[in-house]
């Protein structure tokens, strides 16, 4: 019997808010534990929330990314329940009228274009963290309260590769909102995921198995391939499937049943009387809307008729915001009609450089001038091409000029056949074969002897006209 | 907090069984019962019904009337200890005061008397929503005619 996954992705994102969700202590990460929090964080008696302006604006922009429908009225409930981590022994939340519902999320999948279904994106905050250290478990209160956004996908997506293209999809589209960091390292976002399988082409949705403790989103995806491979060999020894919690275990790399509660948790949600329930303006929602930076989709297609770059190259550039406005900015002022040449220096070594470094394109210190400087010596041959990938490098690490690079290093090329004649000729005279071979109509012996020049001449022969006159002297001999 | 607890878990339920008092912990029993799965319908959510019934009623009052008077309490100071009222009597005698919590609505307590024993008694004043200054005005002008906020019963 054949089975298909049905999996869904729940998505917790903390929102880059200065203070709190309901308190004016600070959001900074890493600080000294217990350093930033309040009687109301801490839930001590008599304390009252406050909710977060900023972090109302950031869900709603969310939300409007996610196509979702912004609720004119929503209201927080509480979700009661004991763990040490929590310390009002309750989470401020949303129930039943959440922030936004009914959106979707476009994914590329196999170079098709699918629709994930969001069912809700809604706002919470986020507990204390816990620190093992041996038979101790210490806790830190800094993140209790920290502005929480939930983002809850239909069950549509259907393979562990889906599941990460959903994810880096997302990330890439928060990212360009600039109201998260959308860090897993970090904690600064968290994904559980659900999956069931079904026999192939069915209409009912199986047992579902949550699956917790994935820090990375290679992790969800290894997880989720894990689960199906241990779910279809259940399925096809007989065996029934429960309802249950598994935690991933990365070292091991399985997933490990947890120890199952007695009951489902009844959370006893109400809504939470020290919060109001409010409105949002058609008109607030409007203006968020019109505020919206341009997301990654609309830039590729953007680009792609503004530039008549291909799709894929676009793709590439829009990855991140602040790199895809350093290469607008490159492309708009590079003067030729066709931007290939200058894309592929954008998308091969300057990413490289960027990759190596661990930091943006636009972080390299390579202004668009120079980068622009640099490529037009290599279209006009003043030097090859091989050369300006180190006069690049030289950028990236000192700063300076391409021109004072190549003045430095003397890297201009040698086109003038004058120049090169004395080390074609000797090229030919020190390799008889590879001559003898080329006259037989061997290609690659004229390669051959093409890279010789360049060797005997430190790189700095233009490899064309080395060519052409390797060609114009074996064949004339 | 317990001297020993062996989890998180029993850590809470000791602090708590302990810490609170009796009418702490009927509140919290009540409030968890009428919240469960199932059955908030029938409770909580009927309460809040009732409650929106009895807000509007107050409205209505309201649209009559500035302010509504009453006792504090419904008899004089009960006395200390098992001689006094038990804990139900003692909500029940609230039924004065539960009014403005439910209606959402301003209120006010200020002294006006005292009883043939001595003892003190409160007045209460209710006020519309957000009818605060009209409040203070009424309880200021009252006091201003009356002595009682400058006394003190004898013990």
């Amino acid at each position: 019997m054949e089975y298909e996954a049905v999996i869904g992705l729940e998505v917790h994102l903390h929102l880059k808010t200065k203070t709190k969700a309901f308190c004016g202590c600070s959001t900074e990460f890493g600080r000294e534990p217990n350093s930033q929090v309040c009687p109301v964080c801490l839930g001590f008696p008599g304390a009252l929330p406050v909710f977060n302006k900023t972090a109302l604006e950031s869900a709603i922009k969310v939300a409007l990314a996610m196509n979702c429908k912004v609720q004119a009225y929503t209201k927080f409930d509480r979700k009661n329940y004991f763990y040490p981590d929590l310390p009002k022994n309750y989470q401020i939340s949303q129930y039943d009228l959440p922030l936004s519902k009914d959106g979707f999320l476009e994914i590329e999948s196999d170079s098709k274009v699918k629709w994930i279904r969001i069912r809700r994106v809604h706002m919470e905050e986020d507990a204390g963290k816990f620190i093992h250290q041996g038979q101790v478990t210490l806790i830190d209160y800094n993140r209790a309260g920290i502005p929480l956004l939930e983002i809850v996908s239909e069950p549509d997506i259907s393979s562990p590769q889906e599941a990460y293209i959903y994810l880096t999809t997302l990330k890439s589209t928060i990212e360009y909102l600039d109201v998260s960091d959308c860090d897993m390292e970090k904690g600064s976002l968290r994904c559980d995921a659900n999956i069931s399988l079904r026999p192939k082409g069915a209409d009912n949705l199986g047992v579902k198995t949550e699956l917790k403790n994935m820090n990375s989103f290679k992790a969800v995806k290894d997880a989720l391939a894990y689960e199906i491979r241990r779910q279809t060999e259940s399925l096809e020894s007989g065996k029934k499937m429960s309802q249950e919690t598994r935690l991933w275990d990365a070292k091991e790399a399985k997933t490990i049943a947890m120890r199952t509660k007695e009951d489902a948790q009844d959370y006893r949600y109400f809504p939470d009387p020290d919060l109001t329930p409010f409105l949002i303006q058609a008109e607030e929602i409007e203006r968020i809307k019109k505020s919206l930076p341009e997301l990654p989709k609309a830039k590729v297609l953007r680009f792609v008729k503004e530039y008549g770059i291909a799709e894929y190259d676009a793709k590439i550039l829009v990855l991140s915001k602040k790199d895809a406005e350093y290469a607008e900015l490159c492309m708009r002022a590079y003067p030729q009609k066709e931007k290939k040449t200058l894309v592929n220096w954008l998308i091969g070594p300057m990413l490289a450089e960027a990759n190596a470094k661990g930091c943006a394109v636009a972080e390299l210190g390579v202004s668009v001038a120079d980068l622009l400087e640099l490529v037009r010596l290599v279209e006009t041959d003043v030097i090859s091409n091989l050369s300006a990938k180190a006069v690049l490098s030289e950028m990236v690490q000192t700063h300076k000029t391409p021109n004072d690079i190549i003045k430095e290093k003397n890297l201009i090329q040698i086109s003038d056949s004058a120049a090169l004649s004395s080390i074609i000729d000797e090229v030919i005279r020190n390799n008889p074969k590879s001559v003898a071979d080329f006259k037989t109509g061997k290609v690659n012996a004229l390669m051959f002897l093409v890279g010789q020049v360049m060797k005997a001449s430190g790189g700095k022969a233009n490899p064309k006209t080395a060519q052409e006159m390797l060609k114009g002297r074996i064949n004339n001999a | 907090r317990p001297e020993y607890a062996e989890n998180p878990e029993e850590l809470v339920r000791k602090a708590r069984s302990e810490g609170f008092g009796e009418e702490v912990k009927l509140r919290i029993l009540l409030g968890t019962y009428v919240l469960r799965s199932g059955f908030q319908d029938q409770y909580y959510q009927r309460a809040q019904r009732i409650r929106t019934a009895i807000r509007k009623d107050f409205d209505r009052v309201f649209e009559e009337v500035d302010v509504i008077l009453s006792p504090v309490f419904p008899t004089q100071a009960f006395k200390h200890g098992s001689e006094g009222l038990d804990p139900f009597q003692q909500k029940v005698a609230d039924r004065f005061t539960t009014a403005a919590n439910l209606a959402g609505i301003p209120a006010i307590s200020i002294p006006c008397g005292f009883t043939k024993d001595n003892l003190p008694v409160g007045l209460q004043i209710l006020a519309g929503h957000f009818r605060e200054e009209t409040l203070f005005r009424v309880a200021h002008a009252y006091e201003q005619a009356t002595p009682w906020h400058k006394m003190k019963p004898k013990i």
